[in-house]
Order: structure tokens, then sequence, then C-alpha cells
């Protein structure tokens, strides 16, 4: 029933054929059913650009993480799950320990699974609102697909949780309410944003180092509960595995951002982002698959292809959404070019080396960099490094409800750009992990109008 | 009561005193609730900590729409609502604001005020776990503070000084602890709402006249017998019980129950524990401050939070639980669905989770759910 | 049980004796029970100066009002229902058709009779939301009331509703709601408030026109109903019997208004003001209560002496309470001058002659030149000038909660306030039909503060 499906996902026929049985049971886990695959094959076919072999890679690394998720269980000794944002290198290294382990962040392969391929999540958000992240109380929709997964039974429990603190404060709630539900092991990554207004690009060092020590706390905790040693080889290997890919996404978006016409949809590159925050089985296919798509988006630049017209307006769109490909569609088919898109690009200071020397706290002080994450002004600053070097002609500071630290800064934001930039800005409430309310549809018409303003003005 | 009449007074001129402070030099510290702000080292620094612990009303929460997006929690919406909308005289008297940053809704609060206003806002972390290093980090947090203080008041925080607002805030701790256990009988003679208003006063009042009027209280209210209690005793719990948002009070008197004691992360002053006042005075404030501190919701895990409350009800012959939060204080909406299961294996308790965004449609739905709540607890 | 509060309220001794097979029919249907007379006391005690002989009276008015409406249909032939905002000369004129007739703004009555002096409408609420005004959606707490007392029994069904549909929605929609539940017969006095903004305090001839018409169409149909006809006369009167009392209390109004100390409270204002849009049985009384009170004010402004200290805070506050006499009493007690509150004085432009010659249209266009009811621009100029005429120190702007076309203006007449005056301003949400939420307690917090910063700003 699926085997045009997985070839969209760029499997070829005798690997389904020998995937079969495990594809089976896993789908049969998380209620996959004949009915889904027409769903899903028209959503690839209409949301992502086939034609790249990239992308087909890509669509097949998530794949792949789809069916493990629910196998984990039976194919691995021990399951440890964790979600954004718990730092990639982290569970990178973790995953690195041992082949013996699995470790997952749930929340993340559902997403792009159930929700970017079968366009089936409602079902996990709905467990996770009914287990306690109730509707309508502004939960992260990530969370409520984290704890759903379990709550429906559709992933196995796990041995351990590594429950990131130092961001939100959902995680650790959420994880909370699991650990008391199912009696699961967890190890809280804590963390306190305390730094002074305008500190940022500063970053005090009493901060990282907290974090780096209570990474410590879980890298020691895992080991604790799967048996093996945390070596410098893993760590290097988690660290390597997550700038390697985000350093080959960077090309791409440094290519997008100076092409014209846009060579490929933010769709497609959505696939590529959210795999720094997930531990992958098949690391080397996705360096693959970002390679070939690199590859690929030079090609289309020489020819002058795009999905977008030449000389359209080019803004900076302030999201990426992990569970719908949709609504980069559509704002593209409007006829806008996304230059930059949420958190991206690496800017010029992230380049620079880092004063940490420790391990876990050069992870933190790379995270904290991201002036997003830091505080309200240090988004504010971020974005306006971003607008220096891109010179968008407007914005769409898209976010996400739910999210409370990511929305402190945005009204803030638009306020800066407008007097700083004198740049049209649409505010956009949206969801990155719950598009029930937030589809493309909904959104289309305020973009829309925008996107004629937009117009407008560069014609003027 | 005398001394209440006294404290009315004094409250009546508050804003006229600090008003004349301030024209004198003195600098006014606004400051976040939460327990996690000693209110001591700002006095010792000489200037005066009012904490700005206002809410309930809707105005200041509709506001706020204007400057963050709406799913921060209410009473920290309401924060940003009354600095801006100008009607609130000690919202604009403030010359430093400290927020210990507890969750992102209380972050949401200073990074608004550091956007919009003029003021100066510092920021000191509370970790969400009480292990070593969390201590460390709130220590270092305090530390920074005291350079803070000592810098923006140009007065240098001296062991004397210090010892002598410990004491002071030691004294008024005590007190409200006193009073607060009188309630434990069966005729309690200060009730519910009594109470978090005179705890609300000991925020914003002059702390050395506030203990004055605090010791002759106590008097008073041993020599008082109140009314007995005929309904349930109630214990209520939540994420903040502001300045001004008493509506569940009457909600559970009028349903024939009343409250008896009250566990919040904000808004009920902190008064279980003292500080020492010996040996080195930043950590011994640390030591109670934070890790004495019951924690709240926020911490993970919290579940000494559960522990605490049970034991206060068992202490005060608590026959129900009335959980009061505010809409989007994510941390006490996570807890409600296991917080409930245990204070019934428990304890046998029941417990109703309320909830309220500030807004006066909420009166009717929760007025019936309370009714329904006392009503089933009587007839147990 | 209740001869000490007839006293109160000025009645006599013999005219107790001679009412009380009416009061005690009355009280029975109202559910007025022995246990709230002495509340009633001590209310009416606390609440009202009744060392004022003029105060007494009032209370005497709204007592008998009180009275007559449970008694209503075994009193009159016929029984006409009505209510705020119905222009009171429209009401007044039928009340002048015969004495045959019963017709009563039933909300006010029982806000006044039930609210102000025995502190008991909330049975009366909650019926009105059990009936189909449900609580906390914002409805009106008048027409609660309205609907409320029928509702529960306390007072009879009519022969005729005459529904106000011009300034607000609420009455039309409740009529109707009563229509179809007791089938009574409804005449709707329709209007549209559709003037440009600025406009005012020219008022299109088409907008008065249209309302006068449908006056027009409201005397016709009580005509059918009642079986007897308007005469020139009864409309003359029924004009008179409004202005007459309006331009008594408009008098005494201006006297609190120049006094300093505050001559009387307003708290016992509210007892006059209140009659301008109900028919009364008694006018006479009414009219006479009124001399009597502008004599008494006269002589305390004469002897120096006032309700609150000389030099206080001068203060716009802006609406009046039907229901609840302790919050005038509470705003004074903290030291403020309500020096004019709500739409008590009448502006230059309202004293000026009207343009329009028709009856109806002349009663109509008296009440579009009061700027709160015309637009928000008007409402906005005339809150202006308000405090510019009367030169005050700060406003409390008090939007009653539910009250949509009033509630248009507070937040632009703040700013307006601001920008134009540069005095303080508060913008308060009340009710002035039901305080179970808007208390004197609740509301003090924020008066009292917003007190104090007047205070401080004067001996600046």
């Amino acid at each position: 029933m699926y085997t045009e499906v997985f070839r969209l996902c760029g499997y070829e026929d005798d690997e389904i054929e020998k995937e079969r049985p495990r594809i089976d049971k896993a789908f049969a886990k998380l209620g996959l059913e004949k009915e889904d695959m027409a769903r899903a094959e028209k959503r690839l076919q209409e949301n992502f650009d086939l034609g790249l072999q990239g992308v087909r890679k890509l669509l097949h690394v998530w794949m792949d993480e789809l069916i493990a998720l629910p196998l984990c269980r039976e194919e691995y000794k021990t399951v440890i799950y964790s979600d954004w944002p718990l730092p990639g290198p982290m569970v990178m290294a973790i995953q690195r320990m041992s082949d013996d382990i699995y470790v997952g962040s749930i929340g993340e392969v559902l997403n792009l699974g159930m929700g970017i391929i079968f366009d089936k999540l409602t079902p996990i958000l709905e467990a996770g609102e009914e287990a306690g992240l109730g509707v309508g109380k502004s939960h992260c929709a990530l969370w409520q697909t984290h704890i759903g997964g379990i709550t429906s039974g559709k992933i196995p429990v796990p041995d351990l949780m590594i429950s990131p603190n130092w961001y939100c404060d959902q995680p650790a709630h959420a994880d909370q309410l699991l650990a008391e539900l199912y009696d699961i092991p967890t190890v809280y990554m804590d963390g306190v944003l305390d730094d002074q207004w305008g500190q940022w690009p500063e970053i005090s060092e009493h901060m990282i180092g907290y974090m780096g020590d209570q990474m410590e706390k879980c890298i020691k905790k895992a080991e604790e509960v799967t048996g093996y040693t945390m070596t410098e080889e893993a760590r290097q290997g988690g660290l390597q595995d997550t700038f390697a890919l985000y350093l080959n996404f960077n090309t791409i978006v440094e290519m997008m951002a100076k092409a014209d016409p846009q060579p490929i949809s933010h769709a497609d590159l959505n696939l590529a982002f959210w795999m720094f925050f997930t531990p992958l089985r098949k690391k080397e296919l996705a360096m693959d698959g970002l390679a070939t798509l690199i590859g690929e988006t030079k090609a289309r630049i020489e020819k002058g292809e795009g999905v977008v017209p030449k000389g359209a307006p080019r803004i900076y769109f302030g999201l990426r959404f992990a569970i719908d490909s949709a609504i980069f569609k559509m704002v593209e088919g409007l006829g806008l070019s996304p230059q930059v898109v949420f958190i991206d690009w690496m800017t010029p200071l992230e380049k620079t080396p880092p004063k940490s020397t420790r391990w876990a706290d050069l992870v933190m002080e790379a995270f904290l960099r991201r002036g997003v994450v830091h505080s309200a002004s240090g988004a504010i600053e971020y974005v306006k490094t971003y607008f220096k070097e891109w010179k968008c002609d407007g914005a769409i500071l898209c976010w996400p409800y739910s999210c409370r630290p990511y929305t402190q800064p945005v009204m803030m934001t638009k306020k800066m750009l407008k007097e700083e930039f004198n740049v049209p800005v649409l505010l956009l409430e949206a969801d990155a992990y719950d598009t029930r309310d937030y589809s493309a549809g909904q959104l289309r018409t305020r973009v829309e109008t925008f996107a004629e303003l937009l117009r407008m003005k560069k014609a003027a | 009561m005398d001394a209440m009449d006294r404290l009315k007074t004094h409250m009546d001129g508050r804003l006229r005193e600090l008003t004349k402070k301030r024209s004198e030099g003195v600098k006014v510290v606004g400051y976040a609730p939460g327990g996690y702000m000693p209110e001591e080292m700002v006095y010792a620094a000489g200037a005066i900590p009012v904490c700005l612990i206002r809410g309930g009303d809707h105005e200041p929460v509709a506001e706020s729409g204007a400057y963050i997006p709406r799913f921060i929690d209410t009473f920290c919406r309401s924060q940003i609502g009354y600095r801006m909308l100008e009607d609130e005289p000690i919202y604009q008297l403030v010359d430093l604001l400290i927020v210990p940053i507890t969750d992102q809704n209380m972050r949401a609060v200073a990074e608004t005020w550091s956007f919009y206003t003029d003021v100066d806002v510092f920021r000191h972390g509370v970790p969400c776990n009480k292990e070593e290093a969390g201590y460390q980090y709130y220590l270092g947090g305090l530390l920074r503070l005291k350079d803070k203080l000592e810098s923006f008041t140009g007065n240098k925080i001296e062991d004397g000084k210090l010892r002598e607002a410990i004491e002071l805030w030691n004294r008024m701790r005590s007190l409200f602890k006193e009073i607060s256990l009188l309630r434990k009988g069966k005729r309690p003679p200060i009730s519910g709402e009594e109470f978090a208003r005179l705890s609300h006063a000991s925020l914003i009042a002059d702390p050395p006249v506030f203990v004055e009027i605090l010791e002759s209280l106590l008097e008073e209210l041993k020599k008082k017998e109140g009314a007995e209690i005929a309904g349930p005793r109630i214990l209520l719990t939540g994420s903040t019980l502001a300045m001004g948002d008493y509506k569940v009070f009457p909600l559970v008197q009028g349903a024939g129950a009343e409250i008896v004691i009250e566990e919040f992360a904000e808004g009920i002053r902190e008064y279980w524990n003292n500080v020492e006042p010996n040996g080195n005075l930043i950590e011994a404030i640390a030591e109670t401050y934070f890790k004495k501190r019951v924690p709240p919701a926020w911490f993970s895990p919290s579940v000494d939070r559960i522990d605490f409350v049970l034991d206060l009800a068992k202490d005060f012959g608590v026959e129900g639980i009335l959980w009061y939060q505010l809409l989007y204080r994510d941390a006490y909406d996570m807890q409600t669905p296991y917080f409930e299961k245990m204070v019934k294996e428990k304890a046998d308790l029941r417990m109703l989770k309320v909830e309220s965004d500030y807004d006066i449609s909420e009166r009717g739905p929760m007025k019936t759910r309370i009714e329904a709540f006392i009503e089933m607890l009587g007839t147990r | 049980m209740y001869t000490e509060l007839f006293r109160l309220c000025g009645y006599e001794d013999a005219e107790i004796e001679k009412e009380r097979p009416r009061i005690d029919k009355a009280f029975g249907m109202l559910g007025i029970e022995k246990e709230d007379i002495p509340r009633a006391e001590k209310r009416v005690r606390e609440n009202f100066d009744l060392n004022l002989q003029g105060v007494r009276q009032l209370l005497h008015v709204w007592m008998d009002e009180l009275i007559a409406l449970p008694l209503c249909r075994e009193e009159y032939n016929k029984v006409i229902y009505s209510d705020w905002p119905l222009p009171g000369p429209l009401v007044m004129a039928a009340h002048r058709m015969s004495d045959d007739i019963y017709i009563g703004s039933i909300g006010e009555v029982l806000n006044l009779g039930m609210g102000q002096i025995f502190d008991k409408l909330t049975p009366l609420l909650e019926a009105g939301e059990e009936t189909g005004l449900g609580v906390g959606k914002a409805h009106c707490g008048l027409w609660q009331t309205h609907i409320g007392g029928i509702a529960k029994g306390m007072i009879p069904i009519p022969d005729l509703m005459i529904s106000p549909n011009w300034y607000c929605d609420q009455p039309s929609h409740a009529d109707q709601l009563l229509a179809e539940l007791y089938d009574i017969p409804t005449v709707y006095m329709d209007g549209v408030l559709d003037d440009q903004w600025g406009q005012w305090p020219d008022i299109s001839e088409h907008l008065i026109a249209y309302m006068g018409d449908q006056m027009e169409k409201a005397f016709k149909k009580i005509e059918e109903v009642t079986g007897y006809t308007l005469t020139e006369e009864a409309r003359q009167d029924g004009l008179n019997d409004t202005w007459s009392t309006y331009l008594n209390f408009n008098t005494l109004a201006e006297m609190v208004s120049k006094s300093d100390p505050q001559a009387i409270s307003h708290a016992d204002l509210t007892l006059a003001f209140m009659f301008s849009f109900t028919p009364l049985r008694k006018r006479e009384l009414a009219n006479e209560a009124l001399s009597i009170l502008i004599r008494e004010t006269k002589e305390r402004i004469e002897k120096g002496e006032g309700v609150v200290e000389k030099g206080a805070p001068r203060i716009y506050f802006g609406l009046r309470f039907a229901v609840d006499p302790t919050i005038h009493k509470m705003v004074e007690s903290l030291g403020l001058r309500s020096q004019v509150v709500f739409i008590d004085w009448m502006t230059p432009v309202e004293t000026k002659p009207p343009k329009s010659t028709k009856y109806s249209d002349i009663v109509m266009e008296a009440f579009l030149r009061r700027g709160v009811v015309h637009s928000a621009s008007g409402g906005i100029e005339y809150i202006i000038t308000y405090c510019r005429e009367w030169n005050v120190e700060g406003a409390i702007l008090c939007f009653p909660y539910s009250c949509r076309p009033y509630a248009i203006l507070p937040l632009m007449a703040r700013k307006a306030i601001k920008e134009e005056l540069g005095i303080p301003v508060l913008v308060l949400e009340g009710d002035t039909y039901d305080t179970r939420d808007y208390s004197a307690g609740q509301l003090r917090t924020r008066v009292e503060t917003f007190a104090e910063l007047l205070k401080m700003r004067k001996a600046a």
C-alpha cells in the first residue's frame, strides 16, 4: 500500500522490500493505514520538489526515523527521549556512545513524519491535550506531540528522559507529567536566562558555566542508565554531527539569500533545518542529501531557474514550520521570496571562535550566540544583523502561538525594523508545531495583502 | 481593630511618603513578587523596596496587548499594563526594577520594561532545582545584585545594616507565621481575605512601621475569637494572588466555606523560614530564600510543593483545595493533572481548579463551580 | 417590621398605616422579608444624608414606585413597560394620557428600590441571567433586571412593551425574548446612529426625523392598546415632566459643582438623576423634594459645610451608579471631589433652542445633543467640554461593563484629555446596573492610588 510513498521518499524498491516487516509493524503502531497513503503521496508531490534528488534523500532520512521510533524498544537495549530545545550535540554525543542506545527527539520525528509527510498529527496532539497539556491554554504543541506520542501508545515508554529546562518552561513540566504518569526516570537540564538588557553578544560566563554543568549532569545520568561511558570521541562526534549538517545547510541558505530568482523552495529546506536537533540513525544519508541539494541548487542558480519570479520582493520570514510545508509554498506562491528565514543564517559573530574551552560550555555558548535564544534585546540585535546583511524589502514576523520565550521580542522587533530600516512589517501569529488553527489557507489572506503592499512599494 | 486602622492610615499615606523620599534622593526599587528577591538587601542599601503586586483589573491586561502577545500569564501581562497605563502611581516611581527570572512569563516583564520604559531593569536567575549548582547560581545572582544595588544607590551594603534588615524581616516573618497559625482553630480571628490583604500590604508598607503594626495586630488577634466556621475549611493555592484580586474569597464564603490557609508562588509573603543573621549574610539569605523556600510549580521536579501543601492541609484541618491559577501560567496548568491525583491518593482531599484572566465574564461559571465544589465537600 | 425604614424614607406614620396593605402585598411579591429590613435601614442610614429632608423625600418617591410596580396589574386598567434608553418625554406623555394607565421604567424602579435601598438585586439579576441574558456574556445588567423581574414573577406581565432600539442593541433583544416567552405585544422604537466623525454638535436631520417617526409609531401603538388618545396637552406635560425635573436637578448639580467644600454627596444626587427617565406616580413630590434639596444645599454652601474636605482635588467622574450608593461614597471618602459627574451638567450647546419643530423631533434632538449618546467623537468633545469648563484636575472615566455604545469612547477620551488638557486620567471598568463584581471595595484600590496621585499633584 505504501510502495509509492517510499519511492517518492527516495527509497529503492529492493530497500522497501527489505524493510517491509519493520514498516508494517511501525505503521501499525503509528496508526498509519491504507487511506493515509494517498494523502501522503499527494502531500509529498504538492509540497516538495521531488525533481531534486537531495530532497528525496532528506525525506528518506525522516521516513527512516519515523519507522525506527515506534520500534526502538525492541531494536535497542536502552531508549532515551528528548526534544528541542535540548542542544543537538548533547543528544548526538549520547547517541554516539553505543549502537545499543536509541536516542530520539521524538516530537521532532513525529512532526516531520506524521506531520510533514502524512498530515496525521492531530490524533497525537489531541492525546497530548487530553493527557494534561489542555487545549486553548497556550501549551507548546511540540510537547503536546511529545507526550501524546507516548500516552496514545504509538511509541514506547523510554528508560530515561532528558528534559531541557533552560530556554522555555514547557518541556520540564511536560516531562514531569510523563514521569509521574509512567514512572520514567528523568533528568532535567536546567538553565536560566538572566543576562541583562543589551548585553548580547556578550554572554555571561555564569550562565554558560551553569548550563554546561547541567549538560554534564545529563550525560552522567545517561551513562548511569545505559551503562556506557561518554568518550571524548563521542563528544566530538556529536559536535561534528551537528555542525557538519549545519554548515552545509548554511551554505545553501547563503546561496538562496544571494540568488535571484530564489532557486528552491523553503518547504524543501525545512527538511534539513530540523535535523540539527535530532539524533539520526542515518547521518551519512543526511549529509549526502544536503551535499546533493547544494549541487542541485547551484545548478539551478547557474541556469537562472527559480520557484519565485525574478525580482520578487525579498523578505525576512521569522519562523520555520516543523509539521507543514504548505505555508512556505503559500508565501512563495504569492510572489514573495523569503530571503532569509528564522535563524537559518549563521551570522559573522557565530563564525568567530568561542571563548569557552570545555565541551559543554562550547555547545551552550554556540547556542546563546543565536541572539533569539539569549534575550529579547539579543533577538532584536540578531534580526538587525540579518537585515543589515541581506537588506530585505520587508519582514513577516511570524510568532508561534504558545512559545513564550520567542514571542517576547516580536513587537519590539517590529518597532525596531520600522524605525531603523523603514520596511513594512507584518506580525503574524502562527504555530510551528500545530497548524490546525494556522493553516496556509487561514494565513493566506493577511500574507496576500502584505505581498501586494511590498510589490507596490518595490514598483514605486 | 486598632492595628488595622493604623495600617490603613499608613497605607493611605504610603504613596505620598514614597514620593517624598524619592524627591529627597532615596531610590525606589521595584521588584517582582515570588519570594526570591531579598528585600533586606535593598533596605540595607538605603533604598526602598516596593513590590509590583497589583492585579485583578482587566484594563492593564488589555493594555498589555499593545506590547506583547497575549499568551503570557495574566499577572505578568498586568505588570506591563499598569506601567504603560500610567494611572498606577507606584509603578511610575520605580527607579530600578529587579526581576528574579523564575520562568518565561516573569522574564517577559523584564524584557518589556527594558524596551518600552527608561527604567533600569536588573535580572537575577532562579534555577529550577535545589542542587548545589543551582544554589551556587542563585547565590552568584545575589552577589551581582549586591553590586548592582551598591552602584545604583551609591551606598555600600555593610554587614551591620544588612543584619539589622534581616532581623527586621525575620520579625516580620515570625509575626506572619504566628498570625497564620492562629487560623488552625475552629474560630480563626482573621479571615483568608484579611490575611491576603495583610500580606499584600507588607510588600509595599514601610517595614519598621509595618512590623510595629503587626505586633499590635497579633496581640489583638490573640484576644479575639472569630466566628465559627460552619462549612468546609479550604486551602487556597495557585500561581499568583495579586493585590486587588480578591474575587475568590467572597465566592468561597458565599458558598458557606472559609479559606484558612494559602500557598502561592507569588503574592503571599513567604513567612515559614527566617534568615540566620550570622556568618556570611548573603549566603544565609540564599540559604533561606532558595534552599528552605518551598519551591513553586516551575521547579523541576516540584514534588516538594505537593508535600508541603499536603502538610499544610493536614495542619490546618483542610477539607478541600481550591486551585486558583491565572491563564497561561503553564507550569501550574501542567501540574494539576497529577497534583489532583496525588492529593486524592495521599490525603483523600478533593480539589477544584479555577482559572482567571482578570475578566469579569469568569464570575458566573466560577461561582457555580465553587458552589458545587463546596456542596460536594459538605456531603462527604 | 418596616415602619422605621419608611420613616427614614420620609413617610409619616399615618401614611405608613394607610399604605400598609399595599406595602405588605407589594413586599410579598417582591420577596422582601423581615431580615431584609435591618439591612435596608443600615444601607439607607450609611449611604444617604437623612438630615436632608430633600433626600428623604427622594427616597419616598422611589419607595412609592417600588410599591406601585408589583401592584400595577390590579391597580390600573392597562400596564405598559419600558426602560432606558427610551426617551423620558415619550413615556411621560403616555403616562399623562390617563390615570388608568400604568407606565413604568421597570428596571430603573427595581434598581433604585431593590438596589439602592434594599441591596437585594442579585436574585433579579440571576433570574435575568437564567432567562437568557447569560452570565459573563456582557449583557446589560439593567436589562437582566428588566426581564428578571418578570421572569421571577415579582412584577406582572404587561399589556404592552415599548422597546428602545436606537442607542443600544440589548433592549429590543431582551424584550423580544420576553415577547416570545409571554406573548406580550411589543413595539420597537428603532433608530440608527450613523452621523459622521466630528459631526457633533450638528445632528443630521434624517437621524432625528427617523427616530421622531419611530416615537410617533410607539405613541400610536400605545393609543391602540390603551384606547386613549394622546393629546397635545399630554405631550407637553410629558415634556414638562422631564424637563422640570431635569432643570431642577441641573440647578442642584451646578450648585454642587461650584461648591467647595462639596456640599452634598453624589450618592444623594443619584436619587434625583434617575428621575429623568422614569414615569413617576408622584411627580410633584419629586419636584418638591428637589426644591427642598436645592434650598438645603444652598444653606450648606452658605455655612461652608461639606462632605469632602475643602480644596480636595476636583475630578470629572464618568458614571452614575443606579443600583449602589456606596461607590460615590467611596470616591468621596478618598478625598476626591467629583465636581461633575456623568452627563449631569447641561453644556452650552444644550441650552440653545432646538432646530426641530415637531414634538418627537425636539425630544430626540435634545437627546442627541448629549454628545455621549450621539457618537464617540461627540462623546469625546462632550467630556472634554465638561473637563475644560469645570477646570477639573483629573478624570475617572468609569465605563460600564456590558454597555457597548458607551464603552467605545473611554480609551479615546483618555488620550484626548491627556493630550488636550494634560491632566491625569484613570480608566476604570465598572457597572452602573450590577455591582456584584464592581463593588466599592473592589474599585477602591485603583481609585485610592489615583486620588493620592491627584492630591500630590495639587500639593506640588
